[in-house]
């Protein structure tokens, strides 16, 4: 398949609502990545609690739409993963003024609304678990949602040395790196976002 | 297959693909047998309220509470959980839940209570699992609902009589429901306040359902300020409070929600004010039960029976504003029987029972309706697939084609490649 057929995915993938909330699973964050093989395509996908059975059903949907948009797709493959585990700062812009969330959230309100119990106020995002060629969409999905002036903390188990280069090329004078700690087995750094 | 070359993506495959059977082949049987068991419930209950029908044996009118609580809620609630998980084993919770409700109708107690508390370990151990995969409030939750289930089970096996028992029975489908809610909330506001204050609504609820096994009447009371408590967080917290003013199945269910709220919070008011537990006034236990089990619970099945169908069973259930039509004969026919318990109307009872048990044989009607397409000449909600983006909850429409602006954070690798 063709590489342009991502974005052509990613709007099909938009189509698919979460019944309860009628919000998108692209929008949610629920959807962490897209490889595409020769005549296959394999979704990386999450669900926000693993207590959930819904993923038979976005499953299915997500199979038939494809199928369907997609006749010469021979196989879709859904991977459901539970690392990094959903948190709302995945969701769209767009999915949380739908929610309800202050639109201009100051960075306080971020805080402490995605604060777990007793747990740190800045969010991290822990990419160990998950597989290599997953790990950069979610980070590039995490950093845009930040406001100007907020950060997370990635967490990783080598150098990310080659994400640097490529914000450095993406995301030229938008963000700012700040080693907390640098290996030997893990190394921790504050992405923060400085201007939109 | 033997000697077959596999290729990696094979071997990772078939798991799945076993899993996969295991959920086609169980569900059907199970959720029919359940809802069989939920016809043979509401059976039973007619039978309890003076309604003069033939009965199979002699133990149907006994046999209402456990076809109801194992037969048909243990069942539901421990299939959605297998599901979840998409573990083979996991299946044996719904199907000792079933069989227990089987043995009792049968008249072999002793057996009804093992294979009860046999099918609540392993509920448990899945919610255990659950817990260990994503350590966090809402996941305990739930599993307290499971150990609730589970600590009932082995008391009604030792012999407990169901009175003694119950509220740790409520306890079940109350927090499993509780927890999913504070889960889903998390998408709304999710603030340290908001989960202190529901910590401190479940603390109260845990301490009266104590008071209620030991018994202590005062500590016992303590289930209907927690019940109250949490009910008032939900309904300032809940999801639901967004998603009513949206349109179509997520509107449906808010609504749903909030009536079933509504009937937790007269639980609430009327545990607070018992006067011994367990209760000795039938009328009084009557209305707590059943503002529980029947107006609560009953309510968040009608709300989530479109979008658990097809989780469980794979076909489509397509949302359709006739679902509003049962939910409004429940709500009204148990506000008549609440209203009889409370007003000493023993004569209304055969009435009322009889109102409780149409809306749900109408909700069943147009559930298989709706799949059988009869209904077609109506106006349904397309299928789920369809539907645009966040429909009706006013935010922007769906990107379209022609201006694509690239989805927010999301960079596809490929299209770097």
């Amino acid at each position: 398949m063709q590489s342009a057929a991502v974005a052509d995915i990613l709007e099909i993938l938009a189509g698919i609502p979460d019944p309860e909330l009628g919000i998108g699973i692209v929008d949610l964050g629920l959807i962490y990545d897209i490889v595409l093989g020769e005549d296959s395509v394999t979704i990386v996908m999450t669900m926000t609690t693993p207590a959930c059975p819904l993923h038979t059903l976005l499953r299915e949907q997500i199979e038939e739409a494809l199928h369907a948009h997609f006749p010469a797709l021979r196989q879709v493959k859904i991977q459901l993963v539970w690392e990094p585990p959903w948190s709302p700062l995945l969701m769209s812009p767009r999915a949380r003024a739908a929610l309800g969330w202050p639109r201009t959230s100051s960075r306080r309100q971020e805080e402490t609304m995605n604060a777990p119990v007793g747990g740190q106020t800045e969010s991290v995002l822990d990419v160990r678990n998950l597989e290599p060629r997953a790990r950069h969409p979610l980070i590039f999905r995490t950093f845009d949602q930040l406001a100007p002036g907020q950060s997370f903390v990635l967490v990783n188990d080598h150098d990310p040395k080659p994400l640097y280069y490529q914000m450095q090329f993406e995301r030229k004078g938008q963000f700012d790196w700040q080693y907390l700690e640098e290996g030997p087995e893990v190394w921790r750094v504050r992405i923060t976002r400085t201007q939109t | 297959m033997a000697g077959a070359h596999h290729t990696y993506a094979d071997l990772k495959a078939r798991p799945r693909t076993r899993r996969r059977e295991c959920r086609q082949r169980l569900v059907p049987v199970l959720l029919a047998t359940a809802i069989a068991s939920l016809v043979a419930a509401l059976w039973a209950g007619l039978l309890r309220l003076g309604w003069n029908l033939p009965w199979p044996t002699d133990r149907m009118a006994l046999a209402h509470g456990p076809l109801m609580v194992q037969g048909f809620l243990g069942t539901l609630l421990s299939l959605e959980r297998a599901v979840a998980l998409e573990s083979c084993w996991a299946y044996a919770a719904p199907a000792l839940s079933l069989f227990s409700a089987g043995a009792f109708l049968a008249g072999d107690g002793q057996m009804a209570g093992l294979a009860a508390l046999a099918a609540s370990v392993v509920l448990a151990t899945v919610a255990t699992v659950i817990v260990h995969r994503q350590p966090a409030l809402f996941t305990w939750t739930m599993a307290l609902g499971a150990y609730a289930w589970m600590a009932g089970n082995a008391l009604w096996g030792l012999g407990w009589e169901i009175p003694r028992v119950v509220s740790l029975w409520m306890a079940f489908p109350v927090l499993t429901v509780v927890g999913e809610r504070l889960e889903l909330s998390r998408l709304r506001r999710y603030t340290r306040t908001s989960q202190s204050l529901f910590l401190a609504a479940l603390g109260i609820f845990v301490l009266g359902l104590v008071g209620t096994v030991v018994p202590n009447l005062r500590t016992a009371r303590l289930l209907g300020a927690g019940l109250m408590a949490l009910t008032l967080w939900l309904m300032h917290y809940d999801i639901a409070r967004r998603t009513v003013h949206g349109s179509g199945l997520p509107r449906y269910v808010a609504v749903s929600a909030f009536c079933g709220y509504l009937w937790l919070l007269m639980a609430g008011v009327l545990a607070t004010s018992l006067a011994a537990w367990p209760p000795e006034s039938t009328l009084q236990y009557d209305a707590l039960l059943h503002s529980v089990f029947l107006g609560f619970a009953f309510s968040m099945i009608f709300a989530h029976a479109p979008i658990i169908f097809p989780a469980l069973t794979g076909r489509s259930l397509p949302y359709s504003a006739l679902f509003y039509f049962p939910l409004a004969v429940l709500e009204a026919t148990v506000l008549f029987r609440i209203a009889a318990d409370l007003a000493n109307g023993f004569g209304s009872w055969p009435w009322a029972g009889l109102g409780n048990v149409s809306a749900v044989l109408l909700f069943l009607f147009i559930v298989i309706g709706v799949r059988a397409r009869w209904f077609r000449n109506l106006r349904t909600a397309p299928p789920l697939t369809r539907q645009p983006l966040a429909a009706g909850l006013g935010a922007p429409p769906l990107r379209t084609r022609a201006g694509a602006e690239p989805h927010p954070g999301c960079p596809p690798q490929g299209s770097r490649r």
